[in-house]
């Protein structure tokens, strides 16, 4: 039941070894604290106690949005809205720019952090997928040191990530293909950008020169299986193969039939997942090939 | 009159508008009392057990704690309900639902009590629970009553109907469901509280019927109801959610009991937990035609789930039963209403009250009907239309203001308005049109219903009304002053609405069943003529002339050139004012309760609705492209209000048949904004079209009748047969969400 | 724990210097602590939107923000953008459009489509259905609500 706010300590380090120093002195009974659209809610529903709140949005390496050498790096406290909106990233990752603008509503966009959608590991987290295409990885801090961890590798469950006592600082997305193009749909049960959806699918490209057949395919599913997951076998049958309807079909079945893993929850059933896989997988290779024709011409 | 028409019909902005949107409207959590202490509700989290014991004894000791309240405590009745008051307030051996009240914590503060209340230990013996409405009617089944299952079972019956079904050249038969969906009112519940100096108490609350706080209160403390005294805050919506008063109840319990001020109010979780929701149905249909596609006879069962507590079930049951041939006239009927507990959370009245359920499996096999007998969905309902000689379910004739011929007519050139655009589906969707139709009684199902208003003219020539029922929002106080303003010759800004007080306002029964505008809009007519009579009877001696040539204007009785102010007027005949008070009831003739014919009310108001879809071949979205509302409102007092309420009704009547659903698994499982979806700017039209037809009601202020709840009544129906015509498979439950429909498109052959 | 701290947040630019404590919500702190009633609380959860404010020029559910986190920002709520007695061109299109009811959620909707048209003067109706999709309206529609913030902004952009 909701309720209010639990008591707890709040502490805004600004420094990350300010943040360290508070997580060992209070023994790892923290939460550490962004947009606050997760821990609040879940604090007000009683199920987090934490005894302190650290608030790791004013850390200077968790923010900005810089582009150097053809990386993109996002801060991990940065808002999703700010992500969404940003002139580089509008233009370089359209595909990410789109996903994050129907990740919430406005409010909800302006607070919501990048780095929290993805710790927070939930299997339909929206920034996941086209993350995932965008083969992004994650700069993980610890008081020992850091490492860089592939966002394929970082999703171990739900709720659960590979952070171990780590601060995710930044999103770091590679140059992408020039010519590569994507597109993230997202199912829900309204037609509201604030829907948990119930299948969501992400799928980059690049298609050869001659614009003939796929050269390389990404594709990710969002909450049909336990995390966020990138769809080998459809990826696998399009890879190499000529731009055309059947493909997409059959790269679609193997979609929902290898890659997802779906279960029944308030949203749907384990079966409607599985065929809105099949439907939005075809659909939004289908819509690539369509757009590449398009501007062939 | 020689002013009838300067007021009336136009489109005068309402008065609270300002205040609202600027945020100094004052709802009921924006007040605070000197003192004030907060209270927490416990409540079960079993769908039915006993209570063995209650041990507050920890929870007492609490820091800030200042009382744990429970059935003991409750000095006089301990029941509550809107009809019927068969809920414990407190329960005090039994609950009968997850979300069952069986304690108050009060304290210094919320967070106070709401850690006392985890320490409140509360030992239950889980009893097996009913869930299913039509397991509970099966022998053997856990009891919610003591008295059985069935709460109450209404019926209709008229002519031979087996032997019209015999006869018929067309028969269609289905199973129809709809859904338990809440009210989703934006501000949930509250109350505060006060005992005062003289032994009595206050309330301040949010509200849909003050006077019924009032009387709730008294019997749970034995008070004398002229010593409770209510004032309804601003109230942030209704719907028909806001007519069981229990946080009041809580609320007053504890300022009873510990002499603080005490406000309770809901978390939006426990709002949809615990109050009462519209009832799901079950409704077998039977419907017997001629090949020209003629009603002959209608047989229907209608299963309504009302939870633990039957408090509006028998009525909202009785209300389907009694239009269960909807707009149509079907000679032949048999309608049985059944009312049936189960050990879920109880319903009652929402906006439709018995006929959103109805209206959808009627209109579905109307157009199942018309498929039949190859006939155009609106032709089909033209054949069977009601007009001023046909009688309804129960027997009534009405002799004026049937303009559903009319309205038909222009839902049809609505539809046809449509079907261009069915062409230009996009790939991969199927585009759909659909009409839905409705007729409703105003007012109570089950007894009359009256409205009494009094109304004083100033000598400056203001105008103070005093009249129970309360705005919600609807806009009524601007029609009510629309009302009088054009009886009494003054400008609307000269008019003041007393409505939230029961100590000045008398009791119009609740803002509910479409019946402030007929019922209390005829008491201040009433009221005011009265006031203006005696006006110018007055007037009329002073000048010498017959009080017939005057007339009242601005504050002035006027005779062709010569004038007399109403202050020189009042202060020659020792008037400091002059007030009036008139009371409006309909003539009704009960229902039968062997065979439900009667008078059921003094009018009916109609709808006809047309909607354009897509349903997303892939996925099985649906989406809502254009929306068409014919309203019927007798006459038209303010175009702004009437135009509003129909285009809310209509977005309510879209989530009701597209992705609301109250589940329930133990206790409500989705008890939040994130998992009750009720619509967003994404999920109404882009235009919502409304056309309101005007056919006096001999009966009603001006000619004017109710109708908002009309306005939600077809929309189901409505979207329903659109998507059934996209899809070419017939929906028969709500709500359609995009996976049901998804399932529809790929069944194997239906 | 639950520690106090002084706030120093400046409110439709009045500055307030306030002990709050930790576990407090930006929501509670104007409601309770300051008396801004405007601003509502629907759900706690920020799914309605009626809580909704303007922290540091962006629009926020204040039910999902912590008093503390507003130490050294600029707020603006609905008392700041007009009175009754002195109405912003938005507050007035609502009243025009017939897009208020009960007025629960007019509040934080006005104070979401201020946000918007402060960003994108030149808002288009999809923007504004994507800047009022996280308010939930339950009496009046959508479309009134729409036709009401692009009247504004035509009034906005005229006046300027």
């Amino acid at each position: 039941m909701l309720g209010s706010l639990p008591p707890f300590d709040y502490h805004q380090p600004s420094t990350i070894e300010e943040a360290f120093d508070l997580m060992r002195r209070l023994d790892g009974n923290v939460s550490l604290y962004a947009g606050g659209t997760e821990v609040l809610v879940a604090l007000k529903e009683g199920k987090l106690k934490p005894q302190a709140l650290i608030d790791i949005k004013r850390i200077p390496e968790l923010g900005g949005i810089q582009a150097d050498n053809g990386t993109l790096r996002l801060g991990a406290a940065v808002s999703t809205r700010a992500i969404s909106r940003s002139p580089v990233v509008r233009e370089r990752f359209p595909l990410l720019s789109e996903a994050l603008k129907i990740l919430g509503s406005m409010q909800i966009g302006n607070r919501a952090t990048l780095g929290g959608n993805l710790a927070n590991a939930s299997p339909a987290a929206d920034s996941a997928p086209p993350l995932l295409t965008l083969q992004a990885s994650l700069r993980l801090v610890s008081p020992k040191g850091e490492r860089s961890v592939a966002l394929e590798d970082f999703f171990l469950a739900p709720g659960k990530t590979v952070l171990d006592q780590e601060i995710l600082t930044e999103v770091r997305i590679p140059s992408a293909p020039a010519q590569g193009r994507g597109v993230f749909y997202k199912l829900g049960p309204r037609g509201a950008p604030e829907d948990i959806c119930i299948v969501s699918v992400a799928v980059f490209v690049t298609a050869d020169a001659q614009r003939k057949s796929w050269q390389d395919v990404r594709i990710a599913l969002g909450a049909v299986a336990p995390t966020p997951v990138r769809a080998r076998h459809a990826e696998a049958a399009l890879q190499g193969q000529p731009i055309g309807d059947k493909t997409a079909k059959e790269a679609a079945r193997l979609a929902a039939e290898k890659d997802a893993n779906p279960i029944t929850d308030i949203r749907g059933s384990a079966s409607y997942r599985g065929a809105m896989v099949q439907v939005l997988v075809e659909r939004a290779v289908d819509r690539l090939a369509r757009d590449l024709r398009e501007s062939a011409r | 009159m020689n002013h009838v028409g300067k007021i009336i019909g136009k489109p005068i902005l309402r008065k609270d508008a300002p205040g609202k949107v600027a945020g100094e409207a004052r709802y009921v959590d924006d007040l605070a009392l000197p003192g004030m202490i907060y209270g927490k509700v416990l409540r079960s989290p079993h769908p039915h057990a006993r209570v063995r014991s209650i041990d507050a004894s920890r929870a007492l000791k609490h820091p800030g704690v200042l009382a744990v309240l429970t059935a003991q405590d409750i000095p006089g009745a301990n029941s509550i309900g809107a009809i019927i008051k068969d809920q414990p307030i407190l329960c005090g051996d039994v609950v009968r639902f997850a979300g069952d009240a069986v304690a108050v914590v009060a304290a210094e503060t919320e967070r106070a009590a709401e850690e006392a209340m985890a320490q409140v230990v509360v030992n239950y013996e889980v009893l097996p629970a009913v869930m299913d409405p039509l397991k509970a009617m099966e022998p053997g089944a856990p009891s919610v009553h003591p008295a059985g299952n069935i709460g109450t079972h209404f019926k209709a019956r008229r002519g031979d109907v087996q032997a019209a079904l015999r006869d018929a050249a067309v028969v269609l038969e289905r199973r129809f469901f709809t859904q338990r969906i809440e009210h989703a009112y934006m501000e949930p519940e509250g109350a505060v509280a006060a005992v005062d100096p003289q032994g009595g108490i206050t309330i301040w609350s949010s509200t849909q019927y003050p006077h019924r706080d009032r009387e709730e209160v008294s019997r749970m403390l034995g008070l004398p109801q002229s010593r409770v005294r209510v004032h309804q805050m601003t109230t942030g919506g209704g719907f028909g959610g806001k007519l069981t008063p229990h946080a009041q109840c809580c609320a007053a319990l504890i300022a009873w009991k510990t002499g603080r001020p005490a406000k309770v109010k809901y978390q939006r979780d426990e709002s949809i937990i615990a109050s009462h929701k519209r009832h799901p149905y079950v409704m077998d249909l039977k419907l017997g035609a001629t090949k020209e596609g003629k009603l002959l006879a209608i047989e229907a069962t209608l299963v309504g789930d009302t939870g633990a507590y039957l408090y509006e079930g028998r009525a909202v049951i009785t209300k389907s039963v009694t239009h269960v041939t909807g707009p149509y006239y079907i000679p032949s009927v048999k309608a049985d209403g059944y009312a049936v507990f189960t050990h879920t959370v109880p319903c009652g009245a929402m906006r439709g009250y018995g006929i959103p359920q109805i209206a959808f499996a009627l209109e579905s096999l109307m157009d199942e009907l018309a498929t039949r007998v190859g006939l155009d969905p609106i032709e089909v309902r033209m054949r069977n239309a009601l007009d001023t000689t046909l009688p309804t379910a129960t027997g009534q004739v009405l002799h004026a203001s049937v303009p559903f011929k009319e309205m038909l007519q222009r839902t049809k050139r609505a539809a046809d308005s449509f079907k261009p655009l069915l062409a230009k589906a996009p790939k991969g969707k199927r585009r759909g049109i659909g009409v839905g139709c409705s007729t409703r009684s105003i007012g109570s199902i089950r007894k009359s219903s009256r409205s009494t208003a009094i109304v004083t003219l100033s000598p400056d020539g203001s105008v103070t009304i005093a009249c129970g029922h309360v705005d919600l929002g609807q806009g009524s106080d601007i029609m009510m002053a629309q009302v009088a303003a054009e009886v009494l010759g003054v400008d609307v800004d000269r008019i003041q609405l007393l409505t939230n007080d029961t100590a000045v306002a008398p009791d119009c029964e609740s803002t509910s069943a479409s019946r402030v505008t007929y019922l209390s809009g005829n008491a201040v007519r009433l009221a005011a003529e009265k006031v203006r009579r005696q006006v110018l009877e007055l007037a009329g001696r002073d000048l010498g002339c017959d009080p017939e040539d005057l007339r009242l204007v601005d504050g002035v009785v006027a005779y062709r050139e010569r004038g007399i102010t109403l202050a020189d007027l009042f202060n020659r005949h020792v008037y400091h004012e002059i007030t009036a008070v008139a009371d409006f009831m309909p003539e009704t003739e009960p229902l039968d309760p062997e065979t439900g014919q009667g008078s059921a009310a003094g009018t009916y108001s109609f709808s006809t609705h047309a909607a354009l879809v897509d349903v997303d071949e892939g996925t099985g979205q649906v989406q809502v492209l254009r929306y068409a509302a014919v309203c019927d409102v007798g006459r038209l007092i303010n175009p702004i209000t009437v135009e509003g309420q129909v285009r809310g009704g209509v977005m309510m009547g879209i989530g009701y048949a597209l992705t609301e659903e109250v589940k329930v698994n133990g206790g409500v499982s989705n008890p939040s904004f994130a998992t009750y979806l009720v619509p967003t700017s994404f999920d109404v039209p882009e235009e919502i079209s409304v056309e309101i037809v005007e056919d006096p009601e001999p009966t009603g202020p001006f000619g004017a009748k109710g109708f908002a709840e009309g306005t939600l009544d077809p929309v189901g129906a409505a979207v329903a047969n659109a998507v059934s015509a996209a899809i070419g498979v017939r929906v028969v439950r709500l709500p359609m969400t995009s996976e049901r429909v998804h399932a529809l498109l790929h069944e194997p052959s239906s | 724990m639950n520690q106090r701290r002084n706030v120093r947040v400046n409110i439709n630019g009045a500055v307030h210097d306030v002990p709050a404590v930790t576990n407090e919500t930006l929501a509670d702190f104007l409601r309770y602590r300051l008396g801004m009633v405007g601003t509502k609380k629907g759900c706690e959860t920020g799914d309605c939107g009626a809580c909704t404010v303007i922290m540091n020029g962006k629009a926020v559910n204040s039910c999902l923000v912590l008093a503390v986190e507003a130490d050294g920002a600029n707020v603006t709520t609905i008392e700041g953008i007009g009175s009754a007695g002195r109405l912003h061109p938005l507050q007035q299109a609502f009243i025009d459009h017939g897009a208020v009811q009960c007025g629960f959620c007019s509040p934080g909707m006005i104070v979401a489509a201020k946000s918007l048209l402060d960003d994108e003067p030149e808002a288009a109706a999809e923007d504004i259905r994507l800047a009022i999709a996280g308010n939930l309206c339950r009496c009046a529609d959508y479309v009134a609500i729409a036709k009401a913030i692009a009247a504004a902004g035509k009034v906005l952009r005229a006046g300027k």
